[in-house]
């Protein structure tokens, strides 16, 4: 049998996404009589907005419709989490890109035309654009969350040092290559057919039905496949699609919405971007000892789903350390910019980054190597090993994962080589860095950890798979389709995976938090299963053979004990079945074990199981323009028995040059006036092939089945090698300090663009020359909150 | 009155009723076409997901309108299957080392590497990502892309046979809503350029295009220069070269790589191939642009440019081309003709350097181009000019007075350096901040220094 569990598998679209035949929503020939239909979206930053001229735009040929707030038949009211997030802005404009109206024509350069000839009339209030201006002011979205543990007061002050630091990183736009999109179709009584570029097909519904003021079971969502997504087509993709909706239902007619990339830039939300400050105690050996930190994210305008990526930010923010006194402050900062949601780690990214940056800082003024201190501080086996949430960190594989990279990346040997170049001054300047990893993987939220699945095998003994997790590239159908192959031992080609649907599996949770294949494959397993035991004891009766005795291996039923030579062809098998009488359709469902969460206490085991990673990155530094190269990296990553070898390495190759991006070349740049202005590839620049490490070496670790009980012992491998690239900023770091023969700490936020680079540069080498001058050795300098 | 436009697609004879010339291809293709392989994931050339071949180069779709593609030879992800019906090896190989995940990407990328394979060329490190600049992947990481296009290099079946069906490529005037006149000659084109002012004057359209594809302009009238002898000539002479207006970067750049490397180099990173295919040195300069790149090392190098209109023709010293913000000699019956550039000789030091956020495909934050005459390790002469630094591609009048007739010393360069603070207010936008280009211009000046005394500076030979 080919194509089962564990094998590396093509992903099933590949040759359809070359040859130019893979459909995706933009492509579908459209319904007769579709209208297009394009927004207007908010010039200012925060205003009252008095009125909206639509005169000259309605009066334009071919214009349909144009809709505003008012004309909401249901609520206005896109909020994933909370409530009353606004679709179009009503009375209150809270960021520039808001949309406060859509246009639909007959074409869409005429929508698009008619959308700009929309005059607002907004009288504009003070904007809150940064998280700095939202601390001062006390702009939250909602009250501060509060990781602790311990007496962290008392513990800082008792341990015998202490350093304070402070850091920031930018936020990052999604830039999948599709755009946001939907296609609305009304069919009968008033229902709707909604196509949707979404990971959450089951929040389009619901969004939808909101804003139409329908019961959900009027409205079907349907994807069949995603042109990348990474978290920006959970919450975005649904008020895209409740537009389309909302036109498609007020005109009688399909409606297609499609986002041109520069609104879908300035309209749609990113990455949070954070502050950092924290104090952290440690002893001579660099044990950390205690840790006091804030962190706060700019969510933008609204909650949308802020909540989980601080909550999970603050619960990755002890990665891999064990820190015995604890309190994390996770502030929600709220600002007059776009609504900051889902992207590829959901707060984690961000939450490990203090603690390194604290390593490093530690690193030095004690003498040590950065690899010391963090070896000293890993979570323990068996003692030392409990989050400040209270989860134990059971499994542990980091130190296999170091130990593994260390030795993969020829590390000492390449320390030396580095030095040895640095020493020689010059204006280029090389760096090494590592980064180990631990990261949860579970929804922070227990009820969003369950899946559906429905398996249909046809009396040919075809099979059709259907499950509540949508394609974005990640491979996910591959994936489930392996398992439903492996539970009946049949050729993956025999497996057809339909698009999500609404309609066939219902009230779903997005696919997201790399949970794809761990529960939808569990829930296809449960399918597949039940319609094999149906099989089984039908053979059994059929044949007249004990049901003990009946396998299914290589594309047939086994009758008998092996050698018995009793077989019927799994095909021949169903149509027996049929004939029998037998149903061969089934759902399945899954949901993950083990997990509890109070979210106010902060406390329970969110995560089923954690995965755990490493990495080492060298980079180079030109010390006169701060221009940065990668020049190898090796990764290590956890993939438990990886159900997919071929699809997990792309997996991690993938995740970490896109997290590569985040921390040198993506920048998200606004004005003033909080316009966003790298709102196209041409100013926001996201990795190009060039710039992949020209050594680049991505390995799963072996011989790690998980712990736990997950599909297959397979674990999730969508967000956590994002994380890796940290390596890459920890290496610039040390490039940076070898300006300065190590002496002093790095300021480096990121992205840690050429001029961030350069001013780093600058600013280590003043300081350096000043104590030089002043005959100083060492000088202890740390930047103050 | 207007004629059809026609093309050759995908094998097939084509001819365009009822479209308009300023339609973009990629709309036209994925619209009236129904070919919807080739996709849009910014039409602002810059993510390559619209990639085609135009006369086997490789082309972004959403900036080129269909009425500059008159009897040019198109290419699609569609029509890359054998007569057999089977993949062409490209789709297989890339499909095989699993360099798709969405997919999305993927066409674009197909086409590219199918460019590639058509040019013959070694696949190397450098000549692969030479070729993916124009192309981003936000899925793969690129490693599989990478060996993919390795594997397919050099591919003896590079493309379907192209047919034997020549189009008239006399017909000059194109219309729709927008009426495209594609002149012939020089008088031709200087006469409408004298009747229509207006008129959009486009050669590659790579600025232009933008305009269309992006922005959604709709021009009323549109000449399209590139059809024109005149402006198409490049010769090379002992110490200078003459290059038409209209010359793409693609047919310049091996001449420039003869003759003058260290611009060649730069051109390599300018935009992406399929920029390159398309795009002017014409243009460059009719945009104008402060971070345009070629006008500051045309500047270093002393260039003439020679202008034309109904009422005769004239050179002007490119120091006296640009007069303020997108603001050029050109009077509005003017087009430039050709570009004279006065090559470097042995006793010059030359060099360009670009300074940008990302190494491929980005608009420079700074772009310095110098050219020091120097006898006996004095330098006799200097021009410095800059891009990014001002609101024009400029020279730098106090540092060039510091350093001519002055020792090439630390010292000199140092005083450079000092002097660059009163020739320019850079820029100060998303790119970076005037803070850190000045930074940036006085610290190329080090590096040249440096350069100069055979220390290891160039971040990209590590
Ligand atoms: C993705 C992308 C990347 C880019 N990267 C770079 C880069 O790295 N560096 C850089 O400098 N530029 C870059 N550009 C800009 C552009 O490619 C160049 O400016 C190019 O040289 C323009 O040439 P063109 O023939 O395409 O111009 P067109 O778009 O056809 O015309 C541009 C302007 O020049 C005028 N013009 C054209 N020919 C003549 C003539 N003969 N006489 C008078 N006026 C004329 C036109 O009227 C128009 O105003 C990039 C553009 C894109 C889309
Ligand atoms: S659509 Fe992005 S380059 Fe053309
Ligand atoms: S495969 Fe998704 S962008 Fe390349």
């Amino acid at each position: 049998m080919k194509g089962g569990a564990h094998t590396a598998q093509r992903h099933d679209s590949a040759l359809k996404h070359t040859t130019g035949e893979a459909i995706y929503i933009d492509d579908q020939p459209g319904p007769t009589g579709m209208l297009h239909a394009a927004l207007v979206l908010s010039p200012v930053a925060h205003g009252r907005l008095k009125r909206a001229d639509l005169a000259a735009a309605r009066a334009m040929a071919g214009v349909v419709d144009i809709v505003v707030a008012a004309d909401v038949p249901g609520a206005n009211d896109i909020a994933p989490i909370m409530k009353g997030e606004a679709m179009f802005a009503d009375g209150l404009v809270e960021y520039a890109g808001q949309p406060i109206a859509a246009v639909v024509a007959t074409s869409l350069d005429i929508a698009r035309a008619a959308a700009r000839k929309v005059i607002v009339d907004i009288e504009t209030l003070p904007a809150i654009l940064t998280i700095d201006e939202a601390l001062q002011k006390g702009a939250l979205l909602y009250p501060p969350a509060t990781l602790s543990r311990g007496d962290v007061a008392k513990a800082m002050a008792a341990a015998p040092r202490r350093l304070k630091g402070e850091l920031r990183c930018g936020g990052q736009e999604h830039f999948y290559l599709e755009g946001q999109i939907a296609i609305a179709t009304p069919t009968e009584d008033g229902d709707l057919v909604v196509h949707s570029s979404t990971q959450h097909p089951t929040e389009v519904q619901h969004i939808v039905s909101r804003v139409l003021g329908v019961d959900y079971n009027q409205v079907t969502v349907m994807v069949r496949r995603m042109g990348g997504a990474f978290g920006g087509k959970e919450s975005n993709a649904s008020w895209v699609a409740a537009v389309a909706a909302l036109l498609a239902r007020r005109t009688n007619r399909p409606v297609k919405l499609r986002l041109p990339r520069g609104d879908d830039m300035v309209a749609t939300g990113k990455r949070h971007g954070f502050l950092f400050r924290y104090e952290i105690g440690f002893d001579e050996e660099g044990r950390v000892l205690a840790l006091d930190a804030l962190l706060a994210a700019n969510g933008g305008h609204s909650v949308d789903l802020t909540p989980g990526v601080l909550g999970r930010a603050l619960t990755h923010i002890d990665n891999v350390y064990w820190i015995p006194h604890l309190r994390a402050v996770g502030c929600p900062c709220k600002t007059n910019t776009v609504s900051n949601t889902a992207f590829r780690g959901f707060g984690g990214p961000q939450g490990v980054l203090p603690m390194e940056d604290a390593i490093l800082r530690i690193a030095r003024v004690l003498g040590r190597t950065p690899e010391q201190v963090r070896a000293v501080n890993f979570y323990g086996e068996g003692r030392d090993d409990e989050t400040p949430y209270g989860q134990r960190v059971e499994d542990n594989r980091v130190r296999a994962c170091v130990e593994q990279v260390t030795r993969e990346s020829n590390w000492q040997a390449r320390r030396a080589e580095v030095d040895t170049f640095n020493r020689q001054g010059g204006p280029l300047r090389r760096g090494l860095g590592m980064f180990p990893l631990k990261f949860g993987i579970s929804f922070n939220v227990p009820s969003m950890n369950q899946a559906g699945a429905l398996v249909h095998v046809y009396s040919d003994g075809s099979i059709r798979l259907n499950h509540g997790g949508t394609e974005m590239g990640q491979g996910l159908f591959v994936k489930v389709a392996q398992v439903v192959a492996e539970v009946f031992q049949v050729d993956l080609d025999r497996i057809r995976v339909t698009a999500t649907s609404t309609g066939e599996v219902p009230n779903t949770s997005p696919t997201a938090a790399s949970t794809g294949s761990d529960l939808n494959g569990w829930a296809a397993f449960e399918a597949a299963s039940t319609i094999k035991a149906r099989l089984t004891a039908f053979a059994a009766a059929h044949f007249d053979v004990p049901a003990e005795s009946v396998s299914f291996r290589d594309n047939h039923a086994h009758l008998g004990p092996p050698g018995a030579n009793r077989v019927v062809e799994f095909g021949e098998l169903a149509r027996l079945a049929h004939l029998g009488r037998i149903s061969l359709s089934s759902t399945g469902f899954y949901r993950t074990p083990k997990i509890h969460w109070d979210p106010v206490a902060m406390k329970g085991r969110p995560f089923f199981y954690f995965s755990f990673g490493a990495a080492v990155a060298e980079v180079a530094i030109d010390t006169l323009t701060g221009e940065s190269r990668v020049l190898r990296a090796d990764l290590v990553q956890d993939c438990g028995r990886s159900l997919n070898p071929a699809i997990d390495l792309g997996q991690i190759e993938g995740a970490f040059v896109q997290g590569m991006g985040w921390l040198t070349c993506e920048e998200l740049w606004w004005d003033a006036e909080g316009r966003l202005r790298t709102k196209g590839p041409s100013t926001y620049k996201i990795p190009g092939s060039r710039d992949v490490p020209p050594i680049f070496n991505a390995r799963i670790l072996d011989n790690a089945p998980a712990r736990e009980d997950t599909i297959f012992r397979s674990k999730a491998v969508g967000e956590p090698p994002l994380m890796l690239a940290t390596a890459v900023w920890t290496a610039l770091k040390d490039a940076i300090a070898s300006v300065a023969d190590h002496r002093l700490d790095v300021d480096l936020d990121a992205p840690a663009t050429p001029e961030r680079i350069l001013m780093a540069v600058e600013r280590v080498r003043a300081a350096h020359s000043l104590s030089r001058e002043r005959g100083e050795g060492i000088m202890w300098r740390t930047s103050t909150p | 009155m207007g004629e059809p436009i026609e093309i050759v697609l995908n094998g097939a004879r084509r001819r365009l009723d009822g479209v308009s010339p300023a339609m973009t291809l990629l709309d036209w293709l994925r619209g009236p076409a129904r070919l919807t392989g080739t996709k849009e994931g910014c039409a602002e050339g810059d993510c390559g997901a619209c990639t085609v071949l135009v006369d086997r180069l490789p082309v972004n779709a959403c900036l080129a309108v269909v009425g500059q593609m008159h009897g040019r030879v198109i290419h699609t992800v569609e029509g890359l299957r054998g007569a057999d019906g089977a993949p062409h090896p490209v789709q297989r190989a890339l499909a095989e080392s699993d360099g798709t995940q969405c997919g999305f990407c993927t066409p674009g990328i197909v086409m590219s590497a199918v460019a590639f394979g058509c040019g013959g060329e070694e696949p190397t490190p450098e000549t692969i990502h030479d070729a993916l600049a124009g192309n981003l992947c936000r899925c793969t990481g690129y490693r599989p892309i990478v060996e993919a296009v390795a594997r397919c290099a050099r591919s003896p079946e590079p493309l379907p046979p192209a047919p034997a069906v020549p189009i008239d490529h006399e017909a000059r005037t194109f219309d729709g809503p927008t009426i495209l006149h594609a002149p012939r000659a020089l008088a031709e084109l200087l006469r409408l350029r004298a009747e229509h002012p207006d008129a959009w004057l486009l050669a590659g359209g790579t600025d232009l295009g933008v305009r269309v594809s992006h922005d959604r302009e709709v021009p009323g009238r549109v000449i399209h220069v590139v059809g024109v002898p005149e402006l198409n000539g490049l010769a090379a002479h002992p110490d200078r070269i003459e290059i038409g207006a209209a010359t793409t970067y693609q047919r310049l750049l091996p001449i420039l790589t003869n003759h003058v490397p260290p611009f060649a180099e730069m051109i390599r990173r300018l935009g992406s191939r399929q920029i390159r295919s398309m795009g002017t040195i014409g243009g460059n300069l009719g945009t104008a642009s402060p971070i345009g790149d070629t006008s500051p090392v045309l500047l270093a190098l002393g260039a003439t440019l020679h202008l034309a209109s109904i009422r005769g023709r004239r050179a002007v010293a490119i120091d006296d081309f640009f007069l303020g913000y997108r603001e050029t000699a050109l009077a509005p019956d003017e087009v430039i003709v050709s570009i004279d550039m006065r090559l470097p000789s042995a006793d010059e030091i030359f060099h360009v350097d670009k300074v940008s956020k990302r190494r491929d495909q980005d608009i420079s934050a700074v772009l310095g181009a110098y050219k020091l005459g120097m006898v006996d390790g004095i330098v006799r002469e200097a021009r410095l000019a800059y891009g990014g630094m001002a609101a024009i591609p400029a020279r730098a009048p106090h540092a060039e007075a510091t350093l001519a007739g002055a020792p090439w010393t630390e010292a000199t360069v140092e005083r450079a350096v000092a002097a660059l603070a009163r020739d320019f207010e850079p820029l100060d936008d998303w790119r970076a901040s005037a803070e850190y280009r000045l930074m940036v211009a006085g610290n190329l000046l080090r590096r040249l220094y440096l350069r100069s005394a055979g220390v290891a500076a160039e971040l990209d030979a590590l």
